[in-house]
């Protein structure tokens, strides 16, 4: 099997046009909507789009199993969910209302959307992970800046007042929280500043060796953090999505399957 | 009043006890004579070590039982046996000299000596343990051996030596004391590769100290002064142990008559059917004649006295032999008769070892038209043809059928795979209803090591045959073996130059065994054109004119090589005789000159190429690797891993190294020359025919080969059941798994029986992980896989 090919989505996109295209010629006497025969064909097909979106799940799971590559079932999966974008509102002709219907077709919207995000992230994000090019890993990082923040602070031990004045301007305290990590901007390091250039002259003689090894440090810590910034945060948006696109791709199952009931039934 | 025995048994081991036995069973007298403990060797082993009883389908003769176990289990029973049956043993006395006069053999021992109508000599290849010879070697914390680690904590221990034993003792001790090293020289050029590596980072990891072209000066109670390049140091000492490995007892064997086939290290004497060496009444068992073996020693002492006492006696392994050689009409012995009378190569082994080849080995009957094996196939066993005839395809489109190559009964073929380690070369067709014995590899490689005569016969024949196969096909063999005469074997170590671009070219090489790389200056820097695995040539160019050529490029040798090399005075008299070869070698000449210019790599892609060479990727088969562009951490690939093995991954995704996109994850390669195998007792890991190392179930943990692994990629684990039904809560209950007996290794067997292939790859959602055979990887550069294509 050959995934090089955009075999998945050829073959797709061949399938809407050929979906949008009978949609199009189709004239029903009562108007568009689900209870044509056009309408129940595509609302099959949506319905197997979908277990076959799902069925991903355990395939990924299956880790003896023999039915395809993961890479080629997810292949499917990004293309055939893009798919029923467009299948499911045909399926039944437009009409929308606030009714379970369309709140299936919302939240089919969301996962999809969802999914998309999340494609986006695996395509994008990959790059940016510097443990997987020889880089040091979470771990290693914040052990790296912790080792450089005690450095710092037996530095300052019994320093005179203009020291602790230039430790303070220059560093501040590192704590590892989420929004510091994930929605912070990058540090912009320590540039040539006029400012500390002068402080450091403020400093007696004898500790002005040292306060140039701090600033030093200091520098080093910040590009640390911007590592660790930059590997927490493809880390992170690698997997978050997850936490929408698979919650929601539940509940739609449970939404269609009231769907289903509910047309069947009434 | 000098003693007198019907039998004299030097070395209580488990040949020179089971002898002892059954000597005093027949009511001989005898003595069995021990410099040191019963089974000595099993005596120094640690303390608890697992003794093996290998090769598990070998049937135990005699009244000595042996069963695997720890080494006080083994050590308990053969005691209890030694009093049961009264043997008279010795022991604490040291042999010193053989006499033979008048048929009568004298044996001088400590200050005494007594006389022996028959005389055993049953004293294994350890040897005496090699002293130092310095003033304090014989006070009490002065040792030989190390029995239990654990008995040591938070001394100051030095270890002297440079061999593996002793790099294993520094490397457990400092787990819980301050160790130093003592090497007389300035590296480990005597262990193996993993033992150096490991002793070199503990000593630049300060774990343990290291003491370079240092030796051993005085030892005191509580210190020892050290010869040191700086002079004079005296340092805290509690404990000594020196390892400088054994006194071989060569020597002594030869001063009591005995001959050796040859001057090699390992050459063993020979004896007949019934261990008698060329001294008559002087017989030799065990490991000294080849047979490292525990019962196969227990099996010898046995049958060495029913020989004594002219008693029939049908040796154990006969029962193997006839197993083997059923397939074929007639008596067993008739059989054996006519494959050694068919079968010049093995015209020189003794008895035991003709025997010892036949039960290793197997017997192949195959018709007219089939295959024997495929050109690129993995195996690497050794065929000999008993009866019929084969036609050897060479690797040439262009040649018809008829200049096949055609070998009848008593030639032999695949040594070309065997003694490179590389696929096979040829295809062979059998030509008529053949009778083939096919001997494993391992089996092969002792008797090279043993007997002179198959090693020459199979370096004769390599260099003919890469010859014929790389280069000349088509020549008469004739003109070959007069040219394969006129090579030479030139070895080479890893990071040696063969020859230098611009030097003037006046010799041909053939790669036999290894890679080279090979490389040109481009804008004053060197860079990796290529490489070259054995069965290729190089530094034809500058040989194919008389004219004085210059090389063009620089050929390095990556791992340890052997090339054949033809000197240009020979090279031009053959190719002036056959110009067909010539003209098809300046054919080839003509192409790779427009290629390198043509293609000539660029730098990033030469980076990419030392990368690979450097981590060993050029020796790999078949090697897992990770776009890091692709990659999104899942870790799916691991737990797909992990899933069909029993839970245990046997890939560590992020473990490797990295260079640009591409990750190598800790993951078995397949190498070409797997070092893995060279060290497996039970022989448990073979090759595939396909290529894959797979380790098999008879396993029995011992570590070599997770220790030779240069890439880290065996772990030892306990086996666990095959778990059930999986459920979501399946983790909640999963009953403990108990751990028993020593863990075996485990490593990627490639999902062998998992249709479709490697669970990992498979597994993997967007195509990072590959598995690519590493010429591909090149390609790879420009066209990766990715979930939205």
């Amino acid at each position: 099997m050959n995934y090089r090919q955009y075999r998945w989505m050829v073959l797709n996109l061949l399938f809407l046009s050929l979906l949008i295209l009978f949609y199009w010629l189709d004239h029903p006497v009562n108007g568009k909507r689900g209870s044509t025969f056009l309408g129940y064909t595509y609302g099959v097909l949506a319905l197997a789009g979908i277990l076959f979106l799902m069925g991903f799940g355990l395939r990924k799971r299956s880790y003896a199993s023999s039915r395809g590559t993961v890479l080629g079932w997810l292949s499917g999966h990004v293309w055939i969910g893009i798919s029923l974008i467009a299948i499911v509102p045909m399926h039944g002709g437009f009409n929308f209302g606030p009714n379970v219907h369309t709140l299936g077709y919302v939240l089919l919207v969301a996962v999809v959307l969802s999914g998309v995000w999340g494609a986006c992230n695996y395509l994008y994000l990959p790059s940016q992970i510097l443990s997987n090019r020889g880089g040091g890993n979470i771990r290693d990082l914040l052990v790296q800046i912790q080792v450089i923040g005690s450095d710092l602070e037996s530095l300052e031990q019994q320093k005179s007042d203009s020291f602790i004045r230039l430790m303070n301007t220059i560093d501040s305290p590192f704590k590892p929280t989420l929004t510091g990590l994930i929605f912070s901007g990058k540090n912009q390091g320590l540039t040539k500043d006029k400012e500390v250039t002068d402080l450091i002259t403020s400093i007696p003689r004898k500790e002005q060796d040292e306060a140039i090894q701090a600033v030093r440090l200091v520098r080093k810590k910040m590009e640390l953090q911007n590592k660790l910034k930059q590997e927490a945060g493809a880390y992170f948006w690698l997997k978050i999505w997850l936490y929408f696109h698979v919650p929601l791709s539940i509940a739609l199952l449970a939404v269609v399957a009231i769907h289903v009931f509910s047309v069947f039934y009434f | 009043m000098v003693e007198h025995f019907d039998v004299a048994i030097v070395g209580a081991g488990p040949g020179g006890v089971s002898a002892g036995i059954n000597a005093s069973h027949h009511n001989l007298s005898h003595v069995v004579l021990e410099k040191g403990e019963i089974a000595n060797t099993i005596h120094e082993y640690q303390l608890r070590k697992h003794v093996m009883a290998e090769p598990g389908k070998l049937p135990l003769a005699g009244h000595l039982s042996f069963r695997a176990g720890t080494r006080e289990q083994v050590l308990q029973t053969w005691e209890q046996a030694v009093r049961e049956a009264n043997v008279n043993v010795r022991q604490r006395v040291h042999v010193s000299r053989i006499k033979k006069s008048e048929g009568l053999f004298k044996v001088f021992y400590g200050e005494g000596h007594c006389t022996c109508q028959s005389l055993i000599l049953a004293l294994g290849v350890g040897g005496t343990p090699r002293k130092q010879g310095v003033p304090g070697e014989d006070l009490p914390h002065v040792a030989y051996r190390l029995a239990d680690p654990d008995a040591f904590q938070d001394r100051d221990i030095l270890v002297v030596g440079a061999g593996d034993a002793a790099i294993e003792h520094a490397l457990v001790l400092a787990e819980r004391n301050r160790v130093s090293i003592i090497n007389r020289g300035g590296g480990f050029p005597r262990a193996k590769d993993a033992n150096a590596a490991r002793v070199q980072d503990a000593i630049e990891s300060g774990s343990i100290r290291g003491y370079y072209n240092t030796t051993v000066a005085r030892i005191e109670p509580e210190q020892t002064i050290l010869n040191t390049p700086n002079g004079e140091v005296t340092v805290p000492c509690s404990h000594l142990i020196a390892r400088l490995g054994g006194i071989p007892p060569r020597k002594f064997i030869e001063s009591c008559g005995v001959e050796f086939p040859s001057s090699k290290p390992g050459a063993v004497p020979l004896v007949d059917s019934h261990y008698e060496s060329n001294v008559k009444g002087l017989y030799l068992i065990g490991s000294l004649i080849g047979y490292p073996l525990i019962k196969q020693a227990i099996n010898q002492g046995h049958e060495v006295i029913e020989h004594i006492l002219g008693n029939p006696v049908e040796p154990a392994d006969q029962v193997l032999i006839k197993e083997k050689l059923e397939i074929l009409p007639g008596s067993v012995q008739e059989n054996l008769d006519r494959i050694r009378l068919n079968l010049p190569l093995f015209r020189d082994l003794s008895d035991p070892q003709f025997r010892e080849l036949i039960y290793e080995s197997s017997l192949r009957v195959k018709n007219q038209g089939q295959l024997v094996f495929r050109r690129n196939d993995y195996s690497d066993t050794l065929f000999n043809i008993i009866e019929g005839r084969v036609l050897v395809e060479l690797p040439d489109d262009d040649l018809p059928e008829d200049q096949w190559v055609e070998i009848g009964p008593g030639d032999f073929f695949g040594e070309m795979g065997l003694l490179s380690g590389r696929r096979r070369s040829a295809t062979v067709h059998v030509a008529e209803q053949s009778l083939f014995l096919e001997t494993p590899r391992k089996q092969i490689q002792k008797l090279i090591n043993s007997v002179d005569s198959v090693k020459r016969a199979l370096d004769e024949i390599f260099v003919f045959r890469a010859l014929q196969t790389s280069i000349f096909p088509g020549v008469h063999s004739k003109f070959l073996k007069d040219l394969s005469r006129k090579a030479a074997l030139n070895h080479l170590k890893k990071g040696d130059v063969l020859f230098k671009e611009g030097d003037e070219g006046d010799s041909f090489h053939v790669i036999r065994k290894g890679e080279v790389r090979i490389s040109r200056r481009i804008n004053g820097l060197n860079i990796t054109q290529t490489y070259l695995p054995a069965g290729n040539y190089v530094g034809e160019m500058s040989v194919l004119n008389p004219e004085p050529g210059l090389r063009e490029a620089t050929v390095t040798a990556v791992v340890a090589c052997d090339t054949l090399v033809i000197g240009k005075p020979d090279f031009l008299d053959f190719v002036k005789q056959h110009p067909d070869a010539r003209e098809r070698i300046s054919r080839v000449a003509e192409k790779r000159r427009i290629e390198n210019l043509a293609f000539q790599s660029s730098e990033s892609s030469a980076k990419l190429l030392d990368f690979m060479l450097g981590k060993g990727l050029s020796d790999a088969d078949n090697v897992l690797i990770i776009d890091s562009d692709l990659c999104v951490s899942c870790d799916n690939c691991e737990q797909a891993c992990a899933a069909t093995h029993n839970g245990c991954s046997r890939l560590d995704r992020n473990g490797g190294e990295s260079f640009s996109f591409i990750q190598v994850p800790t993951s078995c390669r397949h190498c070409e020359n797997p070092l893995c195998m060279l060290d497996c007792p039970p022989d448990a890991l073979t090759r595939q025919p396909n290529g894959e190392i797979i380790i098999r179930d008879s396993c029995i943990g011992c570590g070599n080969c997770q220790q030779n692994c240069p890439y880290g990629v065996i772990q030892m684990v306990h086996d666990t059941p095959p778990q059930g039904k999986k459920s979501l809560f399946s983790s909640w209950f999963k009953p403990r798994v108990k751990e028993e007996g020593p863990p075996k290794a485990a490593k990627c067997d490639m999902c062998i029986g998992l249709k479709g292939g490697p669970a990992c790859v498979r597994s993997c959602p967007t195509g990072a992980a590959m598995r690519v055979e590493p010429a591909k990887l090149f390609e790879l550069a420009g066209q990766t896989q990715g979930f939205w294509k």
